[in-house]
């Protein structure tokens, strides 16, 4: 049994108001968990509470009840896990390798070091070629893959929101099959925030549904398609059934059955 | 069959004159427009002095000025070098003192609050009240001018780098602080070089501001420079001559600004607009 690296437990947090208005819950008692090497995804509607989700996780605001235990890590939250907001956060003065190495460098590698291993994790993954280039110099799918590969080089859990947003719908496919084959050489563990359906079916191990603001977890889908996945899979009827139990979920916990 | 050739070699023609008509086009945009917009104004100067009949001791033509310039040619380069050495070590005094102003006002609620309202009266001061003041205090050194300059210069710098360190995208830094980033390697790694081409742009209006500054100081108690030249063909009532000086010191002015524009286009590759083209050295940030 691989060992778990997150586990959230009633996890409750909420805006505070603004003057002397009550305080906005954003998150209702959520409980789930992330196991080593395991792509976890976060699906439901918008203003569900799941990027606010993510941002406890990484320690860039602490909930307001119950607890996030990081059972591998002695230290602090901060640090033990690498976030991609959306966006790609690209710094837009560095090259496409420096950005690549920032947060190995922010976790102590000398520069050298960073840098090398950057280089070797690029070109490992096709991206080689673009090392010297600028963010600006890059498409959008390709500064995707570099602020992928930057999250994936410390050996940390990875959080990510919505990484695919805004992108056209071949380009995500493409990038989605390409995450998956960094997550063979990489293996890292990932909650993912989507609130595509398809990309939560393609991509994870297993899919939490969240319930409409305040949100929590309304339902715990296994999707069993196998690894490696190709692209192939998105046909099957095993796909079809895991992304129909999905979206029925998700209509039910926003009081709609399914039409 | 005679027509067809013809056509042909048109198009070859074209083919290939197209990218050279082109270049010819760009360089026509960048050149010709300006030059032709200061010709039309030299003009206008002209017109002026006609129409209204302006006597030489007010307004001068603009081919007694270019005499006054080529009569005296070689004679301005000392003034140059003084008038460029108190603008130089004005905006580098504006600088050292303006950088850490926007950092602290960028970082601290508190300073901001404090020190924002005195940073603007600065500004209000006429300079020139305090130029007499300051004269007396350091004598007929250069240490006027050079303050002067840098009491110009370094409220532009202040505004536009406290500005650009506390715009930079929160998006930018969420990344490094969940990797557990101090707020030191944040400033470093992040929001110091985010708000470089603020700096700039703050740099190229101080640079202006500080010929300016040390113009004055140098008329009200200056030995030598430019403004120093400019009062005393003033008093002298050698009209042509004071505007001649003015051409010399526009030109000084202009270049100070290009040389700014140029350290932002090699120092900040990133933030050049479009393709390589030093055209974009005048359309500022």
């Amino acid at each position: 049994m691989d060992q778990t690296l997150l586990q959230l437990v009633d996890v409750t947090f909420s805006y505070p108001g603004r003057g002397r208005m009550a305080p906005v819950p954003a998150l209702d008692r959520l409980t789930l968990s992330v196991r080593e090497r395991e792509i976890v995804g976060l699906v439901g509607p918008s203003g569900c509470g799941k990027s606010t989700a993510l941002k406890l996780v990484a320690s860039l605001a602490e909930p307001t009840g119950g607890a996030i235990f990081v059972p591998g890590s002695k230290r602090s939250r901060l640090g033990a896990f690498t976030f991609m907001p959306q966006g790609d956060s690209l710094l837009p003065w560095r090259s496409a390798l420096d950005n690549a190495s920032l947060l190995l460098e922010v976790h102590g590698a000398p520069r050298a070091t960073a840098r090398r291993q950057a280089r070797e994790a690029l070109e490992s993954v096709g991206l080689g070629e673009f090392a010297a280039q600028l963010p600006s110099e890059l498409s959008g799918g390709m500064r995707r893959r570099v602020a992928l590969v930057r999250s994936f080089l410390p050996e940390l859990p990875v959080l990510l929101d919505e990484p695919f947003g805004a992108l056209d719908a071949i380009t995500r496919l493409d990038i989605q099959g390409w995450l998956l084959r960094l997550h063979e050489r990489l293996p890292r563990a990932i909650l993912l925030v989507t609130h595509d359906v398809d990309e939560a079916v393609y991509l994870a191990d297993r899919v939490y549904v969240m319930s409409p603001r305040p949100g929590r977890v309304i339902h715990e889908v296994s999707i069993d398609l196998g690894r490696p996945r190709s692209e192939d899979v998105i046909g099957s009827s095993e796909f079809a059934a895991a992304r129909a139990a999905l979206l029925r979920e998700i209509r039910r916990g926003m009081g709609r059955e399914a039409a | 069959m005679i027509a067809r050739d013809v056509g042909r070699t048109a198009a070859a023609t074209r083919r290939r004159t197209g990218p050279r008509l082109a270049v010819a086009l760009r360089i026509g945009r960048r050149v010709l427009l300006p030059a032709s917009v200061l010709v039309g104004c030299v003009l206008l100067w002209y017109l002026l002095i006609l129409a209204l009949s302006l006597p030489s001791y007010i307004l001068p033509t603009p081919l007694q000025v270019l005499r006054a310039l080529v009569a005296r040619r070689w004679a301005y380069l000392p003034d140059v070098w003084t008038t460029t050495r108190e603008i130089v070590a004005g905006f580098a005094l504006g600088l050292a003192v303006g950088l850490p102003l926007a950092v602290a006002i960028s970082r601290t609620r508190t300073f901001r609050d404090s020190l924002y309202p005195l940073l603007i009266s600065t500004q209000m001061v006429p300079l020139f009240a305090l130029a007499a003041p300051l004269t007396i205090l350091f004598s007929y050194g250069q240490m006027t001018q050079i303050l002067v300059a840098a009491l110009y210069a370094f409220f532009p710098i202040v505004v536009t780098t406290a500005d650009g360190l506390s715009r930079v995208d929160p998006d930018l830094i969420v990344p490094i602080r969940a990797a557990g980033a101090s707020e030191w390697r944040i400033f470093r790694s992040i929001r110091m070089p985010a708000a470089l081409p603020a700096l700039f742009s703050g740099s190229k209006l101080a640079v202006t501001f500080a010929v300016g500054g040390a113009v004055i100081g140098e008329w009200i108690g200056g030995q030598s420079g430019l403004g120093y030249w400019m009062r005393f063909q003033n008093d002298s009532l050698d009209i042509s001559g004071m505007y001649a000086t003015v051409v010399v010191l526009t030109l000084l002015g202009v270049t100070l600004f290009g040389i700014v524009s140029l350290a932002e286009y090699v120092l900040l590759p990133w933030h050049r607009r479009s393709r390589a083209d030093l055209g974009n050295l005048w359309r500022g940030t």
